[in-house]
């Protein structure tokens, strides 16, 4: 084995330094947040100090949440939401980006057009509820599914990864006596798993994250997603309505924070491999 | 007003500073904010 | 078989949501946690008289997503029994209350009932019809004993009624940690002279006799809000804050509109006062960069000795300093009077938030009873304990809980703060002691009446 040179091992350990340090940095809100849900509640409101080693250690705020109805349930309408929207916005995003790969298609670069316009232009909040309502949507989840189902970006993105594709390969399944869909799902998406995972995350992330759709659309308390109810709670003590404002406490608060995020926390690493690769999928030629 | 008002609590500047404050409010339309105020108020 | 089935399962997904475009199935009733609506299996004589009618009503907060949500439970069964009514609340935080009301409102899907407070935007839906007349609600014979001129007058137009206020406020006092003053031994002071003094005494003598120099007297926020109180105890308006909403008020000896920014000597004064904590180190220098809740956590975590609420909030945050130090008092300073009469203390009436009910309330009538029962006594006590026999009991008069998750849970802040003669269920000491402070004035609230252009635009 060869011998580093000095100056490569200064530069390895200068390197690890620096990263061990951007890694604390970014850990310390997220280790603030779980020290914050650990302590009793008079122990977390302490300001003034940074909240890292929990001074007196209880669980109370984590059973407070678990126990609590609400909270379980919203976390059960979000992961539906969640599901429901990346695994359908998936697939329609890739039906579309598949789609609009066939130029030779009358019109398809009006389409494409239409769909680039979108990604400029918004409706705003007002046509957006009128149309969700129109729609029947209104006070159900699908109304966080189904509007916001496809992002314009990643048709363009899934798009150019289905141009990169040689088009003999889809020649050859119709040459075959497949028809258009058969291609598409028995020879295309084999191919596509690393920009389809990539795209999945994206829908994912962004359905968890989503909130605004859930304050407009959901009126029921029991619908809400996680999102809508963590803010709730965190804002719970800005209230100004009701005088006398009952104050759910900073460790409940931190905790359910914690909870909301721990899911995709636990699921972005296995998917990391395809978010850097597929990121520059769409982008990078040969 | 609030950075004016700020600065004399905290003594960055002297008590009557809250002169040029108010001059400063009134150059902004403070006394037309009062006017029509009073304005609609008289109309009950 | 298997080349087919794959090309029909994209098709088949399409067309399931097309299916699931079919409106939405009417969710169950009121209750946030989405139980079933409390209609009784023998209809009540009231209710048989009533075919089912459904009241949406939304409201601006947050529900008390922790614990059961037992008030819109209660009151769900109780309107169902009566009047055959189907509530539905929706509670959207007050961040995004606006845009939804925008939006609902231009989408023509109007609540039944419905909480505002934005003076241009309730004109308009009175001038156009949306909002209708509450008078009979208002005018009924609950109402007999209150002061209508007062607490209904701001959207009374043309010989009707429009707003059906729901409270009065009640008093934001300066509160003072009692266990601290009786370490000192100290009075609870009584005009700003006295308060300095006590301020620099819980800074500089270890009020908590904790060996450290940890405390600051009075710590506030940035943006000076919340400090109204402190103001006033120079100026000649009650609760104003001269960087706020042009520090309007009504000079009573002229009856005319007047900034307090105007009155120069007094504006000095107050300065003057504030500038002299400061240098003396009795106010807390990190002040300009706190928000609400960071002085609330200081008062609450035994950091700071002086803290201005409104006396409904208090019994909660002397629970949470109790946690840590069991002796701990919460202690009111009495109201002190202004220059012009009025004390620091009084409230302003006259605010544009009401609740409203609008033309798609499915039934007028009951719509009275239903704004009559959910903000009247019975729908504040419910909100306030519960419901009897399930979470507290008044045998004899004496009342007691009978879970320690609903005592938890209790807010007597709808109580305090409602324009009808309430009394506790469960005396609170903090609460008796604060009010008993106030008590020094001739009557506990004087209320001003205020222009609708003196309504702060960030109040609606």
């Amino acid at each position: 084995m060869q011998r580093k040179s000095l100056s490569n091992r200064l530069f390895q350990f200068g390197l690890i330094c620096y990263m061990l340090l951007l890694s604390a940095i970014m850990l310390l809100p997220l280790v603030n947040v779980l020290c914050l849900s650990l302590e009793p509640n008079y122990i977390a409101i302490e300001p003034g100090r940074l909240h890292l080693i929990p001074q007196k250690i209880t669980l109370k705020a984590y059973e407070d949440i678990f126990r609590n109805g609400q909270i379980m349930r919203s976390f059960g309408n979000s992961i539906f939401i969640t599901v429901a929207g990346s695994l359908l916005g998936t697939l329609f995003t890739a039906m579309m980006g598949y789609g609009l790969c066939h130029t030779h298609i009358k019109g398809i670069h009006f389409v494409s057009y239409m769909i680039l316009f979108t990604m400029m232009f918004s409706g705003g909040i007002i046509p957006s509820y009128i149309l969700v309502k129109n729609l029947g949507l209104m006070n159900s989840l699908w109304a966080m599914v189904l509007p916001s189902m496809m992002s314009a970006y990643n048709v363009i993105l899934m798009r150019s990864f289905f141009r990169s594709l040689p088009p003999e390969l889809a020649e050859s399944a119709l040459i075959d006596g497949c028809n258009e869909m058969q291609t598409f799902v028995l020879i295309i998406l084999p191919l596509s798993k690393a920009i389809l995972a990539t795209i999945l995350l994206f829908y994912a992330v962004g359905r968890w994250n989503s909130f605004f759709d859930g304050v407009m659309y959901i009126t029921d308390q029991a619908k809400k997603p996680m999102q809508v109810i963590l803010r709730e709670i965190l804002i719970m003590s800005d209230n100004v309505d009701t005088s006398g404002d009952l104050d759910v406490g900073m460790n409940v608060k931190m905790a359910t924070a914690f909870v909301t995020v721990l899911p995709i926390l636990c699921v972005y690493p296995f998917l990391q491999k395809y978010f850097t690769k597929g990121v520059m999928l769409g982008a990078v030629k040969g | 007003m609030l950075e004016g008002v700020t600065q004399i609590i905290v003594g960055e500047k002297p008590v009557d500073y809250y002169q040029q404050v108010l001059q400063e409010a009134k150059d902004i339309g403070l006394d037309s904010i009062v006017s029509d105020v009073n304005q609609v108020f008289q109309k009950g | 078989m298997k080349k087919r089935l794959i090309s029909v399962i994209p098709a088949l997904a399409a067309i399931l949501t097309l299916v699931s475009c079919s409106p939405a199935a009417p969710s169950s009733s009121a209750s946030p946690a989405g139980q079933p609506s409390g209609s009784s299996q023998q209809p009540p004589a009231e209710q048989a008289n009533y075919q089912p009618v459904t009241f949406h009503v939304m409201i601006r907060g947050t529900a008390d997503t922790f614990g059961v949500p037992r008030t819109a439970e209660i009151q769900a069964k109780t309107v169902k029994d009566r009047w055959n009514i189907d509530l539905k609340y929706e509670m959207v935080d007050k961040n995004t209350y606006n845009e939804k009301v925008t939006a609902k409102f231009a989408a023509a899907d109007f609540p039944s009932i419905l909480y505002y407070g934005d003076a241009k935007v309730i004109q308009n839906a009175i001038d156009s019809k949306v909002f209708v007349p509450v008078t009979k609600a208002v005018m009924s014979p609950e109402y007999d004993n209150v002061d209508r001129q007062l607490y209904f007058i701001r959207w009374y137009q043309n010989g009707e009624y429009y707003g059906f206020n729901y409270h009065s406020g009640a008093p934001e006092t300066i509160n003072l940690r009692g266990d601290w003053l009786k370490n000192l031994n100290m009075e609870v002071p009584k005009n700003p002279e006295e308060l300095k003094e006590v301020i620099a005494a819980m800074t500089n003598n270890d009020p908590d006799q904790n060996g450290k120099n940890d405390t600051y007297g009075l710590t506030m926020q940035g943006d000076l809000g919340m400090t109204g109180q402190f103001w006033s105890m120079f100026l000649p308006a009650p609760r104003i804050i001269p960087t706020k909403g042009a520090g309007l008020y009504i000079d009573s000896k002229d009856n005319t509109v007047k900034t307090i920014l105007d009155d120069v000597p007094n504006m000095e004064k107050a300065l003057a006062w504030f500038n002299s904590l400061y240098q003396e180190g009795i106010l807390d220098p990190m002040y300009v960069t706190l928000k609400q809740q960071d002085v609330e956590a200081k008062f609450v975590s035994n950091q700071s000795g002086v803290w201005v609420k409104e006396i409904g909030g208090l019994p909660s945050r002397l629970a949470q300093i109790q946690n840590n130090v069991p002796d701990a008092e919460i202690v009111a300073m009495p109201p002190v009077e202004t220059v012009s009469g009025v004390t620091n203390y009084d409230l302003v009436a006259f605010k544009s938030d009401c609740y409203f009910m609008t033309k798609d309330a499915p039934d007028v009538e009951r719509g009275y009873e239903l704004l009559k029962y959910l903000y009247g006594k019975e729908g504040i006590y419910a909100e306030a304990y519960g419901e009897e026999g399930v979470e507290y009991s008044l045998q004899g008069g004496a009342f007691q809980w009978l879970n320690e998750e609903a005592r938890e849970r209790s807010n007597p802040a709808r109580v305090i703060s409602s324009y009808l003669d309430l009394q506790l269920l469960d005396p609170i000491p903090v609460v008796e002691n604060a009010f008993q402070a106030i008590q020094a004035m001739a009557s506990w609230i004087r209320i001003l009446p205020l222009t609708p252009q003196q309504q702060s635009p960030t109040t609606s």
